[in-house]
């Protein structure tokens, strides 16, 4: 009985060829004003393959986050025909988005915990690692970033780079096969994004079995610097408009011409499709 | 003509405003300014009260120290002084233990849920507005002469006060901590000790130093009006015997005990507590607290 439980249960997790699969999808919010609904996504449909780096570009309000909250299970749909992470059906096992970390556009933080009590917070919560394994996991991660020496310290009394550099720990310590990130250079000064956006390639690309990372961002170049596919999305309801594969391998290079002439096609298009000039 | 003037008279008037700001700033002038209005009233007390020549009901400063080396000394007229001072204070804290509990959990709820809120807050503001006394009577008409007057009278009035304070502070928990929590699927029980109590810490702090000062006189008159121990049976005693001494002398051990607490238990909270909001202490620093 367990065992065939067990069978189907590796069967979803790796013979798919999509982690994130939504067809369909439609959301609706109360309007602000409280005048009637206000539709974020009618019929949308977005595949991830497993493995990939995926940016999600698009205007700021149009619903990028929202998606990220949809993806995590936070957030239920007004209906949709797909709703699979990990080959499960969300509304059926929402317990599978277990599998993925979240890192947010600023730290969020326990300001009362140590960077170290933080990152236990996120393994004690998604509990998918044994609590035997967590010492080597925070050492291993926690050293990977640079932060071996800080663990004991105070969200306060770091860097704000150094608190979102222990939110991806929080995130990456779980070994999630899922990782959403919504924005989180956006709040950090460029030199230090910088840096982290290297870190955050170096992480990615150290395990042979490679997450699935869907990153938001408005930032066209760091979409360039970032991704492997870049989906534009429109403002609301949110449409993918358009779609670009970058083959070029990292770190990259905002100086290289390539990197620079996806840059320059992508900004006319998202002056086009998202009306919107950057 | 005048705007020489006014150059040459600004640092004059800058000069003075740091020359006073800089008086508050020394340590022993601060302290100096904190006791002479102290050491003042003992000196006008000592003389209005030495005119009168009257000790029983007008004792001068150094009858009323007598009286306290009597209280310290343990043995009074009416049983070990140790035994009352306990009493009263066992009273206390039993009685905010449970505002406390009581208190903080219908804060959160109420705080967090919406429809806690309209439950309970018309009835908190009732009973806010109720005259602490009316506690005691109340309480003792109904339940009669026990131990439990004082401590359903204090906690009757100290509830309602931490719950206005914890609702306060559960509602202002930032909603994208609130949003982590839940992305990382943590546990109620992980919300409750790793959120919502250290969130609430600094609240429940502040609501504790009002409250005990509260509370401790509240406890005093319940005993007053009905009990056969305590610091308020010992100021009844000694009022029904005409001795003035002996009242103002426990009024003051009640300061003492009041002050004293105030530094070892709330003073070290609060003090703890700014570890981590933003005035880094030793121990954070060295990561001993966690």
């Amino acid at each position: 009985m367990t065992g065939v439980a067990n069978r189907d249960a590796t069967k979803g997790s790796t013979d798919q060829k999509y982690d994130i699969d939504l067809r369909n999808v439609n959301l609706m919010f109360p309007r602000p004003d409280g005048d009637g609904l206000l539709p974020v996504y009618e019929n949308f449909n977005l595949q991830v393959e497993r493995g990939s780096f995926t940016i999600l570009l698009g205007p700021s309000g149009c619903g990028k986050s929202t998606l990220l909250n949809v993806i995590d299970g936070v957030l239920k749909p007004s209906s949709a025909d797909t709703l699979k992470v990990l080959g499960k059906d969300l509304r059926e096992d929402p317990d599978v988005t277990r599998q993925c970390a979240y890192v947010f556009q600023n730290a969020r933080l326990l300001k009362w915990k140590t960077l170290r009590g933080n990152v236990e917070f996120g393994l004690r919560g998604l509990k998918v690692q044994p609590e035997s394994r967590w010492p080597e996991l925070m050492d291993k991660y926690f050293g990977v970033v640079g932060l071996r020496d800080f663990t004991h310290y105070y969200p306060h009394q770091v860097s704000g780079g150094m608190q979102q550099r222990a939110s991806i720990v929080r995130a990456w310590v779980n070994e999630p096969q899922i990782l959403l990130m919504d924005e989180p250079f956006s709040h950090l000064d460029e030199i230090t994004a910088a840096e982290l956006r290297r870190e955050l390639v170096r992480l990615w690309t150290q395990d042979e079995q490679r997450r699935t990372i869907v990153f938001v961002t408005h930032d066209i170049s760091e979409a360039v610097q970032l991704g492997e596919r870049i989906i534009m999305l429109t403002p609301r309801p949110a449409e993918i408009c358009y779609e670009q594969l970058v083959d070029l391998p990292w770190p990259r290079d905002s100086a290289d011409e390539r990197t620079f002439e996806i840059e320059k096609t992508l900004r006319k298009v998202f002056a086009e499709k998202a009306g919107v000039r950057i | 003509m005048t705007g020489a003037r006014l150059r040459t008279m600004a640092p004059a008037g800058v000069a003075r405003r740091a020359r006073l700001g800089g008086l508050g700033d020394n340590r022993a002038v601060r302290l100096l300014a904190g006791i002479i209005p102290i050491v003042a009233f003992v000196a006008i007390w000592w003389v209005i009260t030495a005119s009168l020549d009257r000790a029983r009901v007008y004792p001068t400063p150094d009858i009323i120290w007598d009286e306290i080396v009597v209280i310290l000394g343990g043995s009074g007229e009416t049983g070990s002084t140790y035994d009352h001072i306990v009493a009263t204070l066992y009273r206390l804290v039993v009685a905010f233990a449970v505002s406390f509990v009581l208190g903080t959990a219908i804060g959160i709820l109420a705080g967090r849920v919406r429809l806690a809120f309209s439950l309970v807050e018309n009835l908190v503001w009732v009973f806010m507005a109720v005259p602490s006394v009316v506690w005691v009577f109340l309480f003792a008409v109904a339940i009669g002469i026990t131990d439990i007057v004082p401590i359903a009278a204090v906690s009757a009035l100290l509830t309602p006060m931490i719950i206005v304070g914890v609702a306060e502070g559960a509602k202002s928990i930032p909603k994208d901590v609130l949003e982590m929590a839940e992305s990382y699927k943590a546990t109620t029980r992980q919300r409750i000790k790793d959120i919502y109590l250290p969130f609430l810490v600094p609240y429940l702090a502040s609501s504790a130093r009002t409250a005990f000062a509260l509370g401790i006189k509240l406890i005093v008159v319940a005993e007053v009006i009905g009990l056969e121990s305590g610091i308020g049976f010992e100021i009844k005693y000694w009022y029904g015997r005409l001795f003035m001494a002996p009242i103002v002398a426990w009024g003051i051990v009640m300061i003492v005990i009041g002050i004293t607490v105030d530094y070892t238990i709330f003073g070290p909270i609060e003090r703890r507590v700014s570890g981590w909001k933003g005035k880094p202490t030793a121990e954070a620093a060295v990561g001993g607290v966690g």
